[in-house]
């Protein structure tokens, strides 16, 4: 009862003009970086970040929130019609929906995906309005050296369940460990590797880093590939799916929903995974198993509605923990401590208003999406048409801008170009970035927990294997960290990969 | 991928030596009350570690892998890529000196080149210039450096 009397006050807030403008504006946005391909979701919120800054914080949390649901609607456009992922959680949706396209049903096609995700969409809320709560009671009774543990274990499961190979996951993490430590150190006072620097000694700023690594890297990237944007040039009409149609979808948008959601709360897991583990499961129960990648509407029902519940799941752990279970919630995490706020059991209390008014601004941005996504296919399949060469030097230019306003810094655009140089190598050299940003942005609060916790015990080590939830953080972290020596747990990972894979290729 | 692995194996390694050496020349402390320089050590060794795992590996290795996570690379655009990157590091060191307007207006007419009429990339430049600064100036009262003749 508590919760609906929270989430009525939240629609308040939600339904101001404002709030409701901010809210289109996420949700547009996230549907356009997801219908054009080369634009992550990462670095959009990294580019906008900057601008959100003179906005009250529950409006550039709305903003940004949109943003990242909006983009799983959207990636779905140009899977279905380009047979190219805008975003990486729509990559599977392209096996059978570019196929539908093929046989003239790319309405059908779009119009469950719309459905599906608006369900799922509208569940995963649910699920997190009323799982918010009990997990921030629990939660309230964790000291630092539980959220050590947690910390530890999930930036372990990101990268177990990352799709890389586990050593370059591992040195991307540490990496980003290492990053998180230059500049001031806030227990002695003194600066670490600031090289003489006085701009070193300040630290690196999240948004020159997430932008260089997830906006800037990509561009460069495709500079060098040719992007071959052949649109399926035929009438699409009828998006509403027949009887059949939803009779096939239900089963998969209900699966795919709970399923994903589920998944999404995992560290590691989120949208993406929840995509391909939504096919997988639909294809292992169909009766007609050969139907999929030839057209079959229940593997475009599914993963569309499992990457819609599991960009909602992974609120959960950064609402309730203040963990990011990816790296666009590590995005979301640092525009919270930007506006002066935590998030974590104390969000709910502290600042109700933020985690109420967002839940309910996506309830009104998923029927936002709805109404955007079908009438305005038309709009959509045009931008896809605008030719890269067009578009790359404004996202450039947007990525300057954004860098040097944070601080009005040179420095941070230098910054910029460098993670943007380094992004793009570690994509050549086949290194994931997302660990990376995750460890940096966990970097501090990790390293304080750690400390915090040696205070509490008076330097005695034995406190993070008395305390029974950071002892078994820790223990499950090791076995993740000792998979490749773990035949079972490998296998596990291999199905992982396998599953991505198929659905890749 | 083996040799992309050396490569990047290597290039680790001298990070870690880096980070090590640094970590060294400040206050370590103890185990039981840690100077500053003793969790950047650990993750410096760490990070030396994995690398050398990984060169092992690649080393190791006897054949290249014919999997290709990435696409093909058309070599004519590395040295687009290289140019790219270079009109914007100038961009860094004269965003400074000559204001928003200028140094923004010639790096997107750098960048929008490609058109086949001469006059299309100054159009579209100052365009998008005009647009940006009413959009981040005027509206979100973003402040720009400005250039000598006073102009952001």
């Amino acid at each position: 009862m508590e919760a609906f009397t929270s989430l009525a006050a939240g629609f308040q807030i939600a339904l101001t003009p404002m709030n409701l403008f901010f809210c289109f504006v996420g949700v547009f946005i996230g549907t356009l970086i997801g219908v054009l391909p080369g634009i992550g979701t990462s670095g959009t919120m990294a580019m906008l970040l900057p601008i959100t800054m003179g906005f009250p914080p529950i409006s550039a949390i709305i903003m940004l929130a949109g943003i990242y649901y909006g983009a799983c609607y959207g990636g779905s456009t140009t899977s279905i019609l380009v047979n190219i992922p805008g975003e990486s959680m729509s990559i599977v949706t392209c096996l059978d929906g570019y196929q539908m396209a093929r046989q003239g049903r790319a309405g059908p096609a779009l119009g469950i995906s719309a459905i599906g995700s608006f369900v799922a969409g509208t569940l995963a809320i649910v699920f997190l309005g009323f799982l918010a709560k009990p997990i921030t009671t629990f939660a309230l009774r964790f000291g630092p050296p539980e959220y050590f543990g947690l910390m530890v274990v999930g930036m372990m499961l990101i990268i177990f369940l990352g799709s890389g190979s586990m050593i370059k996951s591992l040195i991307s993490a540490v990496m980003g460990l290492i990053l998180a430590m230059v500049g001031m150190d806030i227990i002695t006072g003194e600066v670490r590797f600031g090289f003489g620097s006085i701009q070193m000694s300040n630290g690196i700023g999240l948004v020159p880093m997430a932008m260089g690594l997830f906006g800037l890297g990509d561009i460069f990237l495709n500079l060098e590939t040719k992007i071959d944007r052949e649109i399926f040039e035929t009438r699409i009409k009828g998006f509403f799916p027949n009887r059949k149609d939803l009779k096939q979808s239900s089963g998969p948008i209900l699966r795919g929903s709970i399923l994903g959601f589920f998944l999404g709360i995992l560290p590691g897991g989120g949208a993406t995974l929840a995509s391909f583990f939504s096919y997988a499961v639909e294809k292992k129960i169909s009766k007609h198993p050969e139907r999929f990648g030839k057209g079959a509407i229940e593997g475009v029902a599914g993963p569309e509605s499992a990457n819609n519940a599991g960009a909602g799941g992974a609120f959960v752990p950064l609402f309730t923990l203040g963990i990011p279970p990816n790296s666009v919630m590590a995005m979301l995490l640092g525009a919270f401590i930007l506006y002066g706020m935590q998030p974590g059991p104390l969000l709910m209390a502290e600042h109700p208003e933020v985690f109420w008014g967002t839940v309910a601004s996506m309830y009104i941005g998923n029927v936002m999406l709805l109404i955007l996504n079908l009438p305005l296919i038309g709009l959509w399949v045009q931008l896809l048409k605008v030719p890269y060469r067009i578009l790359f030097p404004l996202i450039i230019l947007f990525t300057l801008i954004g860098s040097y306003s944070l601080r009005n810094n040179p420095f941070d655009v230098l910054l910029l170009i460098i993670f943007g140089v380094l992004g793009y190598l570690m994509k050549k050299f086949e290194y994931e970035a997302a660990p990376m940003l995750l460890a940096f942005v966990l970097g501090d609060l990790m390293e304080n927990a750690f400390h915090q916790s040696l205070i509490i015990s008076g330097g005695d080590f034995s406190i993070f294997l008395t305390r029974p939830i950071t002892a078994i953080c820790l223990f499950v972290a090791l076995t993740l960290l000792l998979t490749p020596f773990i035949p079972w747990l490998q296998r596990g990972k291999d199905i992982v990969s396998k599953t991505a894979q198929d659905a890749k290729t | 991928m083996k040799r992309k692995d050396q490569i990047s194996g290597v290039f680790w390694f001298l990070i870690s030596l880096i980070v090590i050496q640094q970590s060294l020349s400040m206050r370590l402390g103890t185990f039981r009350s840690p100077g500053s320089g003793l969790i950047p050590l650990i993750w410096g060794v760490i990070l030396a570690i994995l690398s050398v795992i990984i060169i092992i590996k690649a080393f190791l290795r006897t054949t290249e892998s014919t999997y290709r996570m990435q696409p093909k690379v058309d070599w004519s655009s590395l040295g687009k890529l290289g140019v790219v990157i270079g009109i914007l590091l100038a961009f860094t060191f004269i965003f400074s000196y000559l204001g928003f307007f200028f140094s923004s207006f010639w790096i997107l007419v750098f960048l929008f080149r490609d058109s086949r009429k001469w006059w299309v990339p100054f159009f579209i430049a100052a365009l998008t210039v005009v647009s940006c600064f009413l959009l981040f100036h005027v509206f979100l009262q973003i402040q720009f450096p400005r250039g000598p003749w006073g102009i952001q």
